[in-house]
């Protein structure tokens, strides 16, 4: 019984990448919580076309935002902020990008990116075997 | 009552289709020996009966052979299916390994699914290139960048 029930766990925790996002704040605007999924641009991708950055997932969303849309995203942000085990910030002319990496999973490596631009605000979800933040800026620049 | 008169009751009830098996058996032993002239013309039918009784016992053997290689091919095939079980989780396993996440690659833009991998992927990639200084510029001029703009 308790072998059907780890099977019926396991199966679970594999069926839907996306439920890795579960328990962080900021999946509240993945979900339409900050503008409604119509007023985003939402991107996922899984598997072959990201391996190059050595990625297995990645999610994000795109959406105009006002001040206030902006602040809430800020918050929501910060709160994930809070458990990250890594973390960097840079301005770039009127942009702030702000750069988690979350606690691993099943040995998987999790990365929250928010980039927040006086009308736009972009969060991204990432999963995959890059060690660091760091890591995965040289990935992504090995690549352009 | 002697041995003689009981193969005499023996037989009248063996043709009656009464006698046991073990009955059978010892009428059958009793005419491979010497036995009264009144009952010799008798000895032919019996063994005959004998020899029929013998390919008897053989059919069990045959059928028992029968079930034998009923039972081999069952577990031959359970075999094959175990063994094809087994190479497609192990093939499965290694496909795990090498593609260890099934491809998704989909983006809705204000509500309308595409699926053009290019599109998408052109959607990542310049998200990505946001996260990241201008190929060339190392940390260290970023950094200075950032201190003198801020």
């Amino acid at each position: 019984m308790k072998q059907i029930l780890l099977f019926i766990i396991t199966l679970l925790a594999t069926v839907s990448p996306l439920r890795a996002q579960d328990g962080l704040a900021t999946n509240q605007a993945f979900q339409g919580g900050i503008v409604p999924r119509e007023e985003l641009v939402e991107v996922k991708v899984k598997g072959q076309p990201i391996r190059k950055y050595d990625l297995t997932l990645y999610h994000s969303i795109q959406f105009q935002a006002d001040g206030v849309q902006q602040k809430k995203v800020e918050a929501l942000v910060e709160t994930d902020q809070k458990t990250a085990i890594g973390s960097e910030v840079t301005f770039r002319n009127t942009r702030k990008t702000t750069i988690l990496q979350l606690p691993a999973r099943a040995n998987i490596n999790r990365f929250l990116c928010y980039i927040c631009e006086p009308d736009k605000v972009t969060l991204v979800y990432m999963e995959g075997h890059v060690k660091n933040i760091k890591q995965l800026k040289k990935a992504i620049n090995d690549n352009h | 009552m002697n041995t003689t008169e009981d193969i005499r009751i023996l037989i009248d009830r063996f043709f009656d289709g009464d006698t046991t098996l073990k009955e059978e058996q010892r009428l059958y032993e009793f005419f491979q020996g010497p036995v009264p002239a009144d009952l010799e013309e008798l000895r032919p039918v019996f063994q005959g009966f004998a020899h029929l009784g013998q390919k008897q016992e053989e059919r069990p053997k045959s059928v028992s052979f029968t079930r034998r290689k009923t039972w081999a091919a069952v577990a031959a095939v359970v075999a094959v299916a175990l063994g094809t079980g087994i190479w497609l989780k192990e093939a499965r396993q290694m496909s795990i390994r090498h593609f260890p996440h099934p491809t998704l690659c989909e983006a809705f833009v204000y509500g309308q699914h595409i699926t053009d991998s290019t599109e998408v992927m052109n959607q990542v990639a310049v998200t990505l290139q946001a996260l990241t200084p201008d190929p060339g510029i190392t940390d260290v001029d970023n950094q200075l960048k950032t201190i003198f703009t801020e």
